[in-house]
């Protein structure tokens, strides 16, 4: 290919994306050479981007979020801190009047391809290990992030760049785990190729336009290819048929966690916290404060840190850069250190060391920014409701009996209707259940990508929930289903969404013939009747649902019941369970009485799985309608004649799950089964071991215990009676007042 | 040196090694050191000099551990090796004094009667009482020649040592003297004195390291080998360099029966097959990388001796079974059921399987 050099108007900045050397060198040099117009490798769109990220409000880090508008799953992250060449540059250029645009090929491009494969050099790892570096990130730490002097440091990136490049890459595309979509399909070379093609063509236009001190900023390893320009007409070829979609552009706050991860341009930050002390501190203090940081983090976990400690990591890490033949420490050396003088606890080191080397950060954006309309309905939301976008993982806990709680629980329950998960519901237990909430909650970054996509819903949060909720209702085809999301509803309270999807719930309720679709959708309806008034919602539309339900689902279950494997006894068995717990939230006479009288023909339908009898029996022994004798009397019955060992076990095992104080203070019960297992031969006995075994395993230990003494003959049904000799009893007294220094008698 | 002796101190036995280390080494030594901190790391880990000289490598494993323990004696603080059994304390200790000060030999072996006198001085009281407490009565311990020489002193399981006689090192490591009261006199270390311990962290009954000392120390943690490579490489180079030095007539062992060797104890190390498929029952002893070691030098000499010198399944077996068999009853569960259900499935392995059988 003919190239013509870029001349003398043009000067090539070759950076690393996160790279707090790379920033204090390029703006050293932008400083000193006054460029009138800065070329940034970046998406065209994010050019519109740029005053937001100069403003105050701003704390990084953050990312410029490009998202077809289409299809928000399309999405391309351009991540920025503090210590990114790009924004100090952004910054640099403000203040020095210089303009400001981006060369990459824009959004409307680069979302509507799909790549496949990477590329990377292998070059670039040999040169490193020649160096004696344990990889490329640590020798280029070395080189560039850690220098002080920019002097010629460009220079010497461009000449290094351009040797890695003529040995040729490397291109990895066997592996295709692109997500399929309609997207055009690109290798990784191809789009190299054409992303450098469009930046070039970007310089050729400042160019022409006439500009004298043009400062291109971009990746060191695009340099050897911006730095002669082949004729326009060929990079024509090359950007032929871009695809062209409509593209939204916005700010969201990014987290350092998130920076370690690849992903914009491929270039994540292994250790973001440390990069971030490099750009702070003057680079002679680095191992002195981050060698204290990890001191404060072992003082506030109540371990020693002495200063004297300190002291000696400093001088041993220094001594190993020494020995490496480094100017100072990186923080290999400094890790080393720590872990030999000040941890020596590998737990308490990989509990800290993530503080230490990524960081907490999390970014905000300006209020300004503009933001998908349900972005900005939810920012307004958070600062009323004070709460704050937070990516450590919190626990929030909620008094639903205040407005502000009340509301909060709302909003968390809408989004999570709306599949944005920023808070996880935490089961509560005991009294407080009923009108407390607890949630953990932790803002990650992709949840804004989610919103965006729940975008197309509506423009605020309770209209997108209520739209979503009805679209779902519409759709739904399980009875189950449709009565989650009434639970759902009603808890977010969606006025709006409650007529549709109550109305589907009837409709579906009225037609499903299948049990466990009806055993399941009972938990949800029966918690909202139970705690409507709390959540001050209308459940007096659910409740005659729910009754109509659950008679349908009374006079459906012992046909049901018939002739199932051992499996789906199982289910059933726990589908019993569950509707009597359910039965015993209502405390209604009628529907008590109702299922009594379904439990007792379950318990004497002929075929019935002997699980599900076994559970019968025992739901109905719970709610006070049968004693001990006729459980006695049931068992005898299941394990005479007729019934294998291997049946009555099962029996045994409906009978007996739960709570094992049934069995002791039940003797007529004890006393049949104890019968039973001694009646047993040793066949059947080996038969049905794992089976009795895996139901006594069940039981707590004090309930064993206690259950092996009664089999021991120990433990009576009776009370135990003590007898105590009185006359010895006495003699001990006069010590026992000596003891507590009480007068003599 | 004479010849006849069993086993060559470090200095001795790689004399030469170390004098070529030091014709090219142009870098700044610490005072008193026979080497740079670099030609140290050299020496241990192995290299190639720029004369094209070829070092061998005496501690296979992580780099940065050798470096952060050089770097460690550099800075006068002393270096604490911690590790279970086998994972070459000791050897690393050695070699390192012998190549900072060429001198090994000042060492202190601990035992739970090792008393104050041991780690500091004590009397020859035929003197004491015929001339009163003087110098020429006072028998120096290692530590105070290491002090007055400038060396390297060595004190072999630390934790062993009683934890009140372990605290009478804490003014030698801090103030780098040693008081003398009965003589109204001290002993000031010269510079390149330093200190290093090695302790395991596996024995029970033995005794806690009291934190004022552990501060003083610099703890290197020697882990045990990574991977099967890295264990066979020590194994083989080992057992090559102690059968030479025991004269064996036996052939070396291929490289295949030491691979087999090193499979055995890691999986019952790991309680799992090398290919994560089954789980093991784990034996009660370490089956360090060391054990390895004098399992194959046992069946060499086996073979040289009993054999025809050629190193056989059936006299590695004996050597393997005592290594595994600490606790007869437990240990023999997890044997027998890893001969049944590992050795016995592999397709080579039959021979092995059969020598083991057969001793059971």
């Amino acid at each position: 290919m003919s190239t013509t050099p870029v001349g003398d108007r043009v000067r090539l900045f070759g950076i690393r994306h996160h790279g707090p050397g790379s920033a204090r060198s390029l703006i050293a040099a932008l400083q000193d050479w006054q460029p009138e117009l800065l070329l940034v490798e970046g998406p065209v769109e994010l050019g519109g981007l740029v005053p937001l990220l100069l403003d105050e409000a701003l704390r990084p880090p953050v990312a410029a979020l490009l998202y077809a508008v289409d299809k928000p799953r399309w999405a391309f992250y351009y991540p920025l801190v503090e210590f990114s060449p790009e924004l100090q540059a952004f910054r640099w250029a403000a203040k020095n009047g210089c303009g400001v645009r981006m060369m990459d090929l824009p959004g409307s491009a680069l979302l509507g391809l799909s790549v496949v494969g990477s590329q990377r050099s292998e070059v670039m790892a040999q040169l490193a290990e020649a160096a004696g570096f344990y990889d490329i990130e640590e020798w280029w730490e070395h080189l560039v992030e850690q220098r002080q002097d920019p002097h010629e440091l460009f220079e010497a990136i461009d000449s290094l760049m351009c040797g890695i490049r003529e040995l040729g890459t490397d291109s990895e595309e066997d592996v295709d785990d692109s997500p399929e979509d309609e997207r055009k399909k690109i290798s990784a070379a191809d789009f190299e190729a054409m992303r450098e093609a469009h930046m070039r063509r970007a310089i050729r236009e400042v160019l022409a336009e006439g500009h004298q001190r043009i400062a291109v900023v971009c990746g060191a390893w695009h340099v050897p290819a911006l730095k002669a320009l082949p004729t326009a007409r060929q990079d024509d070829a090359i950007l032929k048929g871009l695809p062209k979609i409509k593209v939204g552009a916005t700010v969201v706050p990014w987290s350092f966690d998130r920076l370690t991860f690849d992903s914009g341009y491929g270039a994540g930050a292994r250790s973001p916290a440390f990069y971030e002390l490099l750009w702070k501190s003057k680079p002679a203090d680095v191992p002195t404060q981050w060698l204290l940081s990890v001191a404060h983090l072992l003082r506030e976990a109540d371990l020693d840190a002495s200063p004297a400690s300190v002291i000696e990591a400093v001088r041993l890490a220094d001594a190993l850069a020494a020995m490496r033949e480094r100017p100072r420490p990186g923080l290999r050396e400094l890790c080393e250190s720590a872990r030999s003088i000040l941890i020596w606890d590998e737990a308490v080191w990989s509990l800290i060391a993530r503080r230490l080397i990524v960081g907490e950060r999390m970014g905000e954006v300006p209020e300004t920014v503009p933001m998908v309309p349900l972005l900005s309905d939810l920012a307004a939301q958070q600062k009323r409701l004070r709460m704050k976008q937070d990516d450590t993982d919190r626990l929030l806990q909620l008094d639903l009996r205040g407005e502000m709680d009340l509301e909060r629980s709302q909003l968390l329950h809408r989004l999570n209707l709306l599949n944005v998960a920023w808070g996880v519901p935490e089961e509560v237990t005991g009294k407080k259940g009923t009108f407390h909430e607890h949630w953990h909650i932790q803002w990650r970054p992709e949840l804004s990508i989610s919103l965006i996509e729940a975008g197309i819903y509506g423009n605020t949060v309770v209209s997108a929930a209520t739209n979503c909720a009805a679209e779902r209702a519409g759709k739904a085809v399980q009875l189950a289903e449709i009565a989650t999301l009434v639970q759902q509803v009603l808890i977010a309270d969606l006025a709006d969404a409650i007529d549709p999807t109550v109305a589907k719930l009837q409709a579906l309720s009225a037609t499903s013939a299948d049990i466990a679709d009806l055993a399941e959708s009972l938990p949800p309806l029966a918690a909202v009747v139970r705690y409507g008034t709390v959540r001050r919602t209308e459940a007096e539309r659910v409740a005659p649902v729910l009754d109509a339900i659950f008679t349908r689902l009374c006079v459906g279950l012992p046909p049901a019941c018939v002739s199932l494997d051992d499996d789906a006894a199982q289910d059933m068995s726990d589908r019993l369970t569950a509707v009597s717990g359910i039965v015993t939230l209502f405390d209604n006479e009628e529907q008590s009485a109702q299922w009594q009288d379904t439990l007792a023909a379950i318990a004497s339908l002929e075929g019935c799985h002997r699980l599900v009898k076994g559970r019968a029996e025992r739901l109905r022994f719970d709610f006070g309608a049968v004693d001990g004798e006729h459980l006695a009397l049931r068992l005898g019955q299941e394990s005479s004649a007729g019934a294998t060992a291997q049946e009555t076990a099962a029996f045994i095992e409906g009978l007996l799950e739960g709570p094992g104080v049934v069995l002791l203070h039940q003797e007529p019960l004890f006393r049949a089964i104890n019968d039973w297992l001694v009646g047993l031969t040793a066949e059947h006995f080996d038969e049905v071991l794992p089976l009795v075994r895996r139901t006594f395993a069940l039981f707590t230990k004090p309930e064993r215990r206690q259950i092996g003494e009664l089999v021991a003959g120990k433990g009576e049904h009776s009370e135990r009676v003590m007898e105590i000799n009185e006359e010895r009893a006495r003699r001990v007294l006069p010590f026992v007042r000596q003891i507590l220094g009480l007068p003599n008698e | 040196m004479k010849p006849n002796i069993l086993r060559e101190h470090a200095e001795n036995a790689f004399r030469h090694e170390l004098e070529e280390l030091s014709k090219n080494d142009d870098r700044p030594r610490p005072p008193n050191w026979k080497l740079s901190p670099w030609a140290v790391a050299t020496y241990i880990l192995g290299g190639d000099l720029p004369n094209g000289f070829h070092v061998t490598p005496k501690y296979i494993g992580k780099r940065s551990l050798v470096e952060v323990a050089v770097a460690t004696l550099a800075t006068d603080r002393a270096l604490l090796l911690l590790g279970v059994p086998g994972t070459a304390k000791t050897w690393l200790a050695e070699h390192l004094a012998a190549a900072t000060s060429a001198d090994s030999t000042l060492l202190i072996q601990g035992t739970s009667g090792t008393s104050e006198e041991t780690l500091r001085y004590g009397w020859n009281y035929a003197k004491l009482l015929s001339e009163g407490p003087s110098r020429a009565a006072l028998v120096p311990s290692p530590i105070m020649r290491a002090m007055e020489g400038g060396k390297i002193a060595r004190v072999e399981e630390l934790t062993r040592i009683p934890s009140d006689v372990q605290d009478a090192l804490i003014t030698v490591l801090s103030e780098k003297t040693l008081p003398i009261p009965e003589l109204n006199d001290e002993v000031q270390a010269e510079k390149g004195f330093n200190v290093i311990a090695t302790a395991n962290d596996r024995d029970r009954g033995v005794n806690e390291l009291s934190s004022a000392l552990r501060r003083r120390f610099n703890t290197v943690h020697l882990p045990l080998p990574e991977t099967l490579d890295e264990e066979v490489a020590i194994v083989q180079q080992r057992s090559e360099q102690i059968g030479r030095a025991l004269e064996l007539p036996a052939e070396a062992p291929s490289l295949k029966d030491i691979q087999r060797l090193v499979t055995v104890f890691r999986e019952l190390r790991d309680g799992m097959t090398l290919d994560r498929k089954t789980k093991l029952k784990v034996p009660s002893g370490t089956l360090s990388t060391a054990e390895a070691i004098s399992v194959l030098n046992n069946g060499l000499a086996m073979a040289a001796h009993f054999g025809d010198g050629r190193l056989r399944v059936s006299d590695m077996a004996s050597g393997l079974a005592s290594a595994v068999l600490k606790d007869a009853t437990q240990d023999g569960i997890a044997w027998k059921e890893y001969l049944e259900t590992v050795v016995k499935e592999r397709d080579d392995w039959k021979d092995l399987y059969r020598a083991c059988r057969q001793l059971l």
